[in-house]
């Protein structure tokens, strides 16, 4: 497969940066070292359990993972074509659109690994010191937050694939960072407001539409998501249509994995570089 | 079948930049053919369009038979490339680059063989960001020579080179060639160009002024050369008994120096000439006719319009010129 090559070669490229290595440090201190913090902490206000640790995890991976997903996306495509290296790869046999699979595949690759060995070790720590502790439960929540960081890939590197450049990829992604991490409730708050007639009484039960904005963006679809652990991890509040369903969160973030990849291939096709 | 059929290709960019206009070109199976121009005269945008890096605005190509721009893929499997402009992994070996060419092309070969044969070998297992221009130059083309290419494309495979590198370099090309591989490669090097090919074609602004055997084309510019002979004081005879040396075709005084245009004349005989009447001969340095003066000849009519514009101050013989580059 040639995409296979290009995610070997992407993969054993990144993996041979000292950052990499940070970057498993950074998730073995985070999910490790929470686990021991949630351990300490939380055993003095009751049972430590394993749902109780995915919530307080749940909540920190939505702020990092992202941020490194970006991170590792946005100069894929644009930076080797900045570079000119994009030329020796596709001097190879392969398509365009079997670049940035393989890019897709090879970056999801590396941070997999990462979150894998940080998640592992959390596993090791909480089956030491938490008084109940279900392997399959995390492990589940783990492959959701791989689920995430290869959604914030995705669009990163969709981002990388569109512009062409290392720096508006890098605006662009901080720019839609901001817009999910901070912005978009705003946004959506506003346009009810808006469209009830500048009426804040609207603003205690948000409509059907309101909601569907919001759950559409991949954090809210991440702990969407995280209903398939268990039930009190999920969308909780008086109206819960189905979008808000486990199933719909999964849904949506593989849509972010392939969409705005799918997106900037468009652009990239039929590109000069 | 010809290797590459250029068919009226014209390319546009953004900005009202027409990089080609009307090209055809045909490079025929098995021959050695030597693109040549100055830079900006579109020799990458045409190799660009071979290997549909870029799409052309009007016409169409055809490598091995393959359309360019459809067959892109089935095209580079068969095709070894020497891209312009490029850059390598800076942190992966020369043997992971080769490896991944050959995973690519999913050959099974042994990069050690390749690294052999263009002599970096010993380089192997050293990041490529470490390398040398020259080096990088080779392992690059180490990658192209994966899969025992039907057809090699190199553009301005010299660059970065010295001038026993780009010597290293054309003799892979001429093996490359015995082993029946067809060579398209670009330069804006005449000498390079001359050594080797079959054919060449010589680009300007974007157009095809010249194609023709490397025969015909030395026929057209002579064997093309200028002598310059630093003297102590240039006198009248001398000046004048070098003009009767026969195959000298244009003689001048630039200062102390006498400046002889051969077009296929012994160079002994005209240094005898200027001291066997009176002058002390300081210097000398031949300059072969360069790829200017060649478009000249193409474009505007006669090197001589050019040569008498100019003050032939450059001396530097052309191995120097290579060394520099």
């Amino acid at each position: 497969m040639s995409w296979g090559a290009v995610a070997r070669k992407d993969f054993s490229d990144a993996v041979r940066v000292r950052w990499f290595w940070a970057l498993g440090a950074l998730f073995v201190v985070f999910a490790g070292g929470g686990a021991y913090l949630y351990a300490e902490f939380f055993s003095a206000f009751g049972e430590t359990t394993g749902i109780g640790f995915i919530g307080f995890l749940s909540a920190a991976t939505g702020i990092l993972v992202p941020v490194i997903g970006l991170v590792l996306g946005y100069k894929t495509i644009a930076g080797e074509r900045e570079s000119g290296s994009l030329k020796l790869l596709l001097s190879l046999p392969h398509t365009r659109g079997e670049v940035v699979a393989g890019k897709l595949v090879g970056r999801s690759a590396v941070v997999s690994i990462a979150i894998l060995v940080g998640y592992l070790v959390a596993l090791v720590v909480g089956l030491a010191l938490f008084a109940e502790f279900s392997v399959v439960d995390f492990l589940t929540f783990t492959g959701l937050s791989v689920l995430l960081a290869c959604a914030w890939i995705g669009i990163s590197l969709g981002l990388s694939t569109a512009t062409g450049s290392t720096s508006r990829a890098a605006v662009f992604a901080f720019g839609f960072w901001l817009v999910v991490q901070f912005l978009w409730d705003i946004v959506v708050t506003l346009l009810v407001w808006a469209v009830n007639g500048f009426s804040l009484e609207a603003l205690g039960n948000l409509p059907d539409w309101a909601l569907f904005l919001s759950v559409i963006m991949p954090n809210s679809a991440f702990s969407n998501a995280n209903g398939i652990v268990a039930d009190s991890l999920g969308a909780t509040g008086q109206s819960t249509p189905w979008f808000t369903e486990p199933w719909f969160g999964l849904l949506v973030l593989v849509a972010w994995v392939v969409v705005p990849v799918g997106l900037g291939y468009l652009r990239f096709r039929n590109a000069d570089l | 079948m010809p290797a590459i059929d250029v068919d009226g290709v014209t390319k546009r960019f953004g900005g009202g930049v027409t990089a080609l206009q009307d090209l055809n070109l045909t490079v025929k199976e098995g021959e050695i053919y030597g693109f040549l121009g100055p830079n900006g005269a579109g020799k990458s945008t045409t190799i660009n369009i071979l290997l549909d890096f870029i799409r052309p605005t009007e016409g169409s190509a055809t490598v091995l038979g393959m359309d360019a721009q459809a067959d892109s893929k089935a095209v580079r499997r068969r095709v070894g490339v020497l891209p312009d402009a490029y850059h390598v992994y800076e942190r992966l070996t020369g043997r992971q680059h080769v490896q991944f060419a050959i995973d690519s092309k999913e050959t099974g070969e042994r990069p050690e063989d390749l690294l052999n044969r263009v002599g970096i070998s010993e380089a192997a297992d050293r990041k490529a960001g470490g390398y040398s221009k020259g080096m990088a130059q080779r392992l690059v083309l180490a990658m192209a020579l994966v899969g025992d290419p039907d057809l090699l494309i190199l553009d301005e495979p010299s660059t970065g080179l010295d001038p026993n590198g780009a010597r290293e370099m054309r003799r892979i090309i001429q093996q490359e060639n015995d082993r029946g591989t067809t060579v398209f490669f670009s330069s804006h090097i005449l000498e390079q160009v001359e050594a080797i090919c079959d054919r060449v074609g010589i680009l300007h602004n974007g157009e095809l002024v010249a194609e023709d055997s490397m025969e015909n084309l030395r026929a057209n510019i002579g064997s093309g050369s200028t002598l310059t002979v630093t003297v102590d004081e240039p006198t009248e005879p001398a000046v004048e008994a070098v003009r009767d040396v026969p195959g000298v075709s244009e003689v001048s005084v630039d200062g102390t120096s006498i400046v002889v245009v051969i077009s296929d004349a012994s160079k002994t005989r005209i240094l005898e000439a200027i001291e066997e009447n009176g002058c002390e001969v300081r210097d000398f340095a031949t300059e072969k006719a360069s790829l200017e003066e060649l478009f000249a000849t193409y474009t505007e009519g006669g090197r001589d319009g050019l040569r008498n514009g100019t003050t032939p101050t450059a001396t530097q013989d052309t191995t120097e010129t290579e060394a520099r580059r």
